[in-house]
């Protein structure tokens, strides 16, 4: 695979998953806060958002917080779903050096996953 | 090193840094557009004066920790005065750069529970729609016009940490 067809190839893939992940997360953060601003009376200015683990078992925590939750985890996740998606890429090209460099970025952004667990 | 410097001096640090950047960054891109017609995605050319463009990151790195901003506004001149790379790749490149750092530190401050969903979501979802207007926008402005509001924007932050911290 030439330099010039995998670039191509890695600049649409990486266009169409950030355009599908971010209109779901978009989705899930809108609904989630109309429907705390509807239907939510506790009122509380120091909600904090579900942990993980809790975004796992849908709906436990009220369907407000959960899709807020899960739409910020989502867009948080879409840097490390591209780096990953450069990397196979990058692997499938064999360009060594654009392989460790996005192998780098990517134990970085593992390591920050880890280490705010 | 900010618990050395007082917040005054590192205004006034910052925006003497700012305000030079921005001179530099116009008195470049009109000394280039005499020599050569500019675009702003051109895949035509060089990067130049790395080692120079990577220590004013550092000190660029440097002040965004230290006074808490975004760095971009100092990255994007950097790369596009000193280091030769076209406005609009700069700009996208610096995006780039500013989501892979803040998506390394936004899982140890939601692990934290220092995300909170009140203050988030207004915010990116500003954000968002104002960041695809721009998308959409850039390629279809003058390069003159983005450069003009590029040193527009440092010059009013500039002006604004020297009156603060005067």
């Amino acid at each position: 695979m030439s330099a010039g067809v995998s670039t191509r190839i890695l600049e649409t893939t990486m266009r169409r998953v950030s355009a599908v992940v971010s209109v779901v997360a978009v989705a899930l953060m809108s609904f989630g806060f109309v429907s705390i601003l509807l239907f939510d009376t506790t009122g509380s200015q120091e909600r904090a958002t579900l942990s993980p683990p809790d975004i796992i078992w849908i709906g436990r925590a009220g369907w407000g917080l959960w899709a807020m939750s899960a739409g910020i985890v989502l867009l948080a996740l879409l840097p490390t779903v591209r780096v990953l998606l450069a990397l196979v890429l990058f692997l499938r090209s064999r360009a060594l050096v654009d392989v460790g460099v996005a192998f780098v970025v990517l134990l970085e952004l593992l390591f920050s996953m880890w280490a705010g667990r | 090193m900010a618990g050395y410097i007082s917040p005054r001096m590192l205004g006034l640090i910052f925006s003497a840094a700012v305000l030079i950047t921005a001179a530099y960054t116009l008195y470049k891109a009109r000394r280039q557009a005499r020599i050569t017609g500019e675009t702003l995605f051109t895949r035509e050319y060089t990067v130049s004066h790395w080692p120079i463009g990577m220590a004013m990151c550092f000190f660029a790195g440097v002040a965004s920790g230290l006074l808490g901003v975004g760095g971009g506004f100092i990255k994007v001149p950097i790369m596009y005065s000193i280091m030769g790379v076209p406005l609009g790749i700069a700009t996208a490149t610096s995006n780039f750069m500013s989501g892979i750092t803040a998506a390394a530190s936004v899982f140890v401050y939601y692990g934290r529970g220092d995300v909170h969903p009140e203050i988030v979501i207004p915010t990116s979802l500003g954000i968002f729609t104002g960041a695809m207007l721009g998308v959409y926008l850039m390629p279809r402005l003058r390069v003159g016009w983005l450069r003009i509001a590029l040193v527009g924007l440092m010059t009013v932050i500039g002006v604004h940490m020297l009156i603060t911290n005067l």
